[in-house]
């Protein structure tokens, strides 16, 4: 376009400032007192003064075999979010936008619904439902005629997170699905109608029309899978009780909350946990850059 | 239309603003008047928290000259708020205050204060309050004498109708198994489910039963024993023999808080090992007749002198913090608090509702019409021997956790007790 | 029916039964008392719904209404349920019932009519009630209104000004850069710096103030506002701007009258998202908000839970009460979402 002018500038200003603002003084000096704070000793309680202690916190952290345990539960979260949530999100979506089935309106909100209900109480529920002859053994006890069967795969860290990737479908799955349909209406019918006329079917409209045009959009909703993947943390904490079935199912952010909030006697605890939650966004700034190089590779066209 | 809405916006952000700048607490006004800041405990499940609000009201009314702004909350939300009040330099005059492991965060501040000096030795039975700190000191008023975190209540209609006795030995528990399954019913109903109801319900007794040595956890801590030793290695080892003798269902780790009760309330389990608090959910009249509260039967080969213990804590209560100490009219007035929410009226509710065992208060007398269940916690520490350490109270964080998956793990068959009593070792000399 | 429409009612039929098991679950269950749900957590009600057998004894326990205006009043408290009487003003009641000593016992039938009817109602909703004024759930209710209303306001606000700002003004380098650094804020939690964030505050006097929370709210709703803006406004075309701009607008003239109409679909996604993660918020509030004219309504819900013990009727009922509004408000908000709000006169 042409050059700025001043009024150009004054307009810029005011329209970014004041959220600039707002996130400035609420993120970043946390933020940046955060990662201040991982370099040393911190104890607040105490009103010791803190010394600098390098990167021992980050070193303690990258030696609990519970971090690494924890790294690996979350990256099955990240792919359970990537490549379930996601794809089942826009293929519904879709389907609402073609008006493939009757009463859209209705369906749609059945599909956002879990989003009302906070974490917790839906935690509650589906814990009361995968324990000890709940609706879940009951159904395996009668399916397999073993009446002590039990449904134990919340109890092994091998199987525990079929249970909660199967909660975690069904409650964020909304999210993305509405995030696709806002932008899916930006579409002129038009065009598909014409395609149609052309003898594409609904598959080949699909892949070769609409995919590409929401390209951009399947990545932002991407990153915002990857970066919830990694701060989620009110939905696992409450579908799993203390003891086996949490330390199973550990993520990150849960990881972060019982060292740096729950281990008491640890008087450095609160500098453990600001390296440990730097770290987790430095993993997820990782991981999402990584995504970005592969959605430009794919055809996406802006990045973030 | 737009235009409108914009404004409409604006409207509504100025108004917002505007408004914003108010809410939160009010200053002391008037002459002579002190400002009590507490900190409480409690929520709307249980009757305290229930009547927190009017206790506060009815002494406000009677002292007109003190003012209490108090903030309430309950298990995590509670521990947190302390820390990020003692982080933030905004310390409570009067909070309630955990003296063990939980209340590391008033320790690290230097804000517990000896209540020696103050209480009133007329008001208070002193000999009943466990010392808090290494020279006895007081450290806060507990609500009761000590928590017992270790009872096994017996459905004695239930037993009754199957033929059979209160067990005395587990043992005579054991033989239980076949009747108890033969009619459907489970032996103990136990939240396994939860790491540290294996921790504070269980654990704690059969270490001082297995030890001989009510005090072993708090002694091994101290570097007198190791977690490897033998008997912390049986104790383990016997929690997996009470599953494999089918005393603790094979279901029993996938069994929460409120399926337990659950299970023992519909008369399908014979018992239910719990804490002392766990009889405020049996809210049947018919079954709460037929309730009886004992310590866990006798383990083979257990010392007699540790016959009938169990695992019990100090009480947690209320305690000036150090800030609340240093102004001397905050100091009375918190006193003169403590003693009307210990008052003997405020006590008996308090002992009728279940919340505490038996008062600390000199020459307390006991309502004549207590509930059921009051009478019976009564009886039970008629019944109980010596008091044994509650694990969780003394093994701090890292090793309490490992030692409750821990547990869960033998439970299972995933752990041998030798691997987790090692991994406890090693965490808890960190 | 086609295969395609097959598979698409099974899947949105699946999904339906799926979310509305819990919330059929959920409603019915408030009409339980604890120690029902105890006994039985799937079970239908029973006790609360129009028995007339219960029994009431009559208690000394004084009518907090007595004392306010001097009426004589009888206590009749429930022996099924525990805690909960009715005060029932004597003139009210049959001449041989008013006079009757502590610990007569009452049947309900026994009543006359009208007043049996008024406590059978009373005793269904004895949960809702009870949640409400044990959990204060009245001004909590109000300030999660305010929370979200405000907070929502200024998210939109903001983060459209911003993405516009961002994506159709020509100051690119600054533009990704700033972008980027509020977009980063989607990684954190509120956990994460609940810690420095609270000493922070409370350093300023915002902890416990409506104004602090809102705050920290729009902070954190702004990033996703930011991302999903510009996402959409990135597909809006440059020659409108530029015809706008030929025409004589100005930025902000372009801005409002212009695209801000025609990003309605993303501002209602954003608003929603918001909305309801702000309704459903409960740490953020737990920490910062001390005194009860700051604390919103999650922290009411949750209050009827701890550890050891939960009064789950009480705080099934609460919970019923925190989603009926967001549940009505969305089904109102629905139709916009589904038939495409594309306002504006301009042709691709």
């Amino acid at each position: 376009m042409g050059k700025r002018s001043r009024s150009d500038i004054v307009a810029y200003v005011s329209m970014v400032g004041p959220a600039l603002l707002v996130y400035l003084l609420i993120v970043a000096y946390p933020v940046l007192n955060s990662v201040v704070i991982s370099f040393t000793n911190f104890n607040p309680i105490a009103g010791t003064t803190p010394e600098f202690t390098g990167l021992a916190n980050y070193s303690r952290m990258l030696q609990d075999p519970d971090f690494w345990h924890a790294f690996r539960n979350n990256m099955v979260v990240v792919g359970i979010s990537v490549f379930g949530q996601i794809p089942i999100g826009f293929v519904l979506a879709y389907i609402l936008f073609r008006k493939l089935v009757r009463g859209q309106a209705f369906f749609q909100a059945m599909v956002f619904l879990p989003n009302f209900l906070s974490t917790i109480v839906i935690g509650i529920l589906w814990r009361r439902i995968f324990l000890a002859n709940g609706p879940v053994s009951r159904v395996l006890q009668a399916v397999s005629g073993d009446p002590s069967a039990q449904f134990t795969m919340m109890l092994y860290p091998e199987t525990v997170m079929i249970p909660i990737g199967f909660a975690l479908i069904w409650i964020y799955t909304g999210f993305f699905m509405i995030i696709f349909l806002a932008n899916l209406q930006k579409i002129d019918l038009g065009l598909l109608e014409a395609a149609q006329i052309d003898g594409a079917t609904e598959f080949q409209v699909f892949f070769k029309i609409i995919v590409p045009m929401l390209a951009s959009v399947l990545l932002i909703n991407a990153i915002l899978a990857i970066a919830g993947s990694l701060k989620g943390f009110d939905l696992i904490f409450s579908m799993t009780t203390q003891g086996i079935q949490r330390d199973n199912a550990m993520v990150l952010p849960i990881f972060m909350y019982q060292k740096a909030f729950l281990d008491r006697s640890n008087s450095v605890r609160f500098a453990y946990g600001a390296a440990i939650s730097n770290a987790i966004v430095l993993i997820s700034i990782a991981i999402i850059l990584f995504a970005n190089f592969v959605g430009k590779k794919l055809g996406a066209q802006e990045d973030i | 239309m737009k235009t409108k809405i914009l404004a409409a916006a604006m409207l509504v952000m100025a108004l917002g603003l505007v408004v914003a700048g108010g809410g939160g607490q009010s200053q002391a006004t008037g002459p002579q008047q002190v400002t009590l800041d507490i900190l409480a405990y409690g929520d709307n499940s249980t009757r305290e928290g229930q009547d927190w609000n009017r206790l506060v009201a009815e002494f406000q009314a009677a002292n007109p000259t003190i003012r209490i702004e108090s903030e309430m909350l309950y298990d995590q939300a509670y521990h947190q708020k302390v820390e990020a009040r003692l982080a933030a330099g905004d310390v409570p005059d009067m909070a309630y205050m955990w003296v063990d492991a939980q209340g590391q965060a008033w320790r690290d501040s230097n804000q517990f204060v000896d209540h020696r000096p103050f209480l009133n030795s007329d008001f208070y039975d002193l000999s009943l309050i466990d010392p808090m700190g290494p020279n006895g000191e007081i450290f806060q008023v507990p609500l009761g004498t000590s928590n017992i975190t270790s009872v096994l209540f017996v459905n004695t209609a239930l037993l009754g109708e199957l033929g059979l006795n209160v067990p005395r030995t587990y043992a005579e528990m054991v033989a239980m198994v076949p009747v108890a399954t033969a009619a459907g019913k489970e032996v103990i109903a136990f939240a396994g489910a939860e790491g540290w109801v294996w921790n504070s319900c269980l654990l704690g007794t059969v270490v001082g039963r297995v030890s001989g040595d009510g005090g072993w956890i708090s002694k091994a801590m101290a570097g007198q024993y190791k977690f490897t030793d033998k008997p912390f290695v049986d104790s383990l080892a016997f929690l997996k023999k009470m599953v494999d003798d089918g005393v603790l269902s094979s279901s029993v780790v996938l069994t929460d808080y409120g399926a337990a009760l659950s299970s023992f309330v519909n008369g399908n389990a014979l018992f239910m090992l719990d804490g002392q608090w766990r009889a405020g959910g049996i809210e049947d009249p018919a079954l709460q007749a037929n309730v009886q509260m004992i310590p866990f039967p006798a383990l083979p080969g257990e010392p007699s002198a540790m016959a009938n213990s169990a695992s019990g804590v100090t009480s947690v209560g209320y305690g000036l913090t150090a800030k609340g100490a240093s102004d001397p009219a905050v100091r009375d007035a918190a006193l003169k608090f403590m003693e009307f929410f210990n008052s003997p009226a405020n006590t008996a509710t308090r002992l009728a509702d279940g919340a505490i065992v038996a008062p600390i208060l000199k020459n307390f007398q006991a309502p004549a019409d207590l509930p059921l269940l009051v009478q019976e916690k009564a009886n039970f520490m008629g019944r109980m021997g010596v008091t044994s350490n509650v694990v969780d109270a003394f093994v701090p964080g890292e090793a309490n956790n490992a030692l409750n998956t821990g547990m869960q793990n033998i439970a299972i068959g995933r752990a041998t007790p030798a691997e987790v009593a090692a991994q406890v070792e090693n965490l808890a000399r960190q | 029916m086609t295969v395609n429409r097959f598979i698409s009612y099974f899947v949105f039929i699946l999904w339906t039964v799926l979310t509305v098991t819990p919330l059929v679950w959920m409603s019915y269950s408030s009409f339980k008392t604890n120690a029902e749900l105890t006994q039985d957590i799937f079970s239908m009600p029973s006790e609360l719904v129009f028995k007339t057998d219960h029994d009431y004894v009559v208690s000394s326990f004084p009518s907090p209404q007595t004392l306010i205006d001097g009426k004589q009043r009888i206590t009749l408290e429930s022996s099924k349920i525990r805690g909960f009487r009715h005060f029932i003003l004597v003139d009210r009641l049959p001449t041989e019932f008013q006079s009757l000593p502590v610990g007569q016992t009452v049947g309900l039938d026994e009543l006359p009519f009208g007043l049996r009817n008024e406590i059978l109602w009373k005793t269904l909703f004895y949960n809702y009630t009870s949640a409400w004024t044990r959990g204060n759930l009245g001004p909590k209710f109000l300030n999660s209104l305010f929370y979200v209303v405000v907070s929502t306001t200024l998210i939109i606000m903001f983060s459209m000004m911003a993405s516009f700002g961002f994506s159709k003004m020509q100051f690119p380098r600054w533009s990704k850069f700033l972008a980027n650094l509020i977009a980063v804020g989607y990684l954190l939690s509120i956990p994460a710096i609940i810690i420095p964030l609270f000493i922070m505050l409370s350093s300023l006097g915002l902890t416990d103030t409506h104004l602090g929370i809102t705050l920290v709210y729009v902070a954190f709703g702004l990033p996703l506002g930011v991302l999903l803006g510009q996402g959409y406004m990135r597909g809006i075309p440059d020659s409108i701007i530029e015809s706008a701009h030929m025409d004589g607008a100005g930025h902000w003239r372009s801005f409002l009258s212009i695209v801000m109409p025609m990003t309605v679909p993303v501002i209602i996604t954003v608003s929603i998202i918001n909305a309801l993660g702000i309704w459903n918020e409960f740490l953020l509030v737990l920490v910062m908000a001390s005194s009860e004219s700051t604390k919103s309504l999650p922290v009411g819900v949750f209050s009827f839970a701890s550890q050891t013990s939960i009064e789950l009727g009480w705080q099934l009922a609460a919970l019923v009460i925190a989603v009926v509004p967001t549940m009505v408000l969305y089904f109102l908000f629905n139709k916009r979402i589904t038939q495409g709000v594309v306002a504006g006169a301009v042709k691709g």
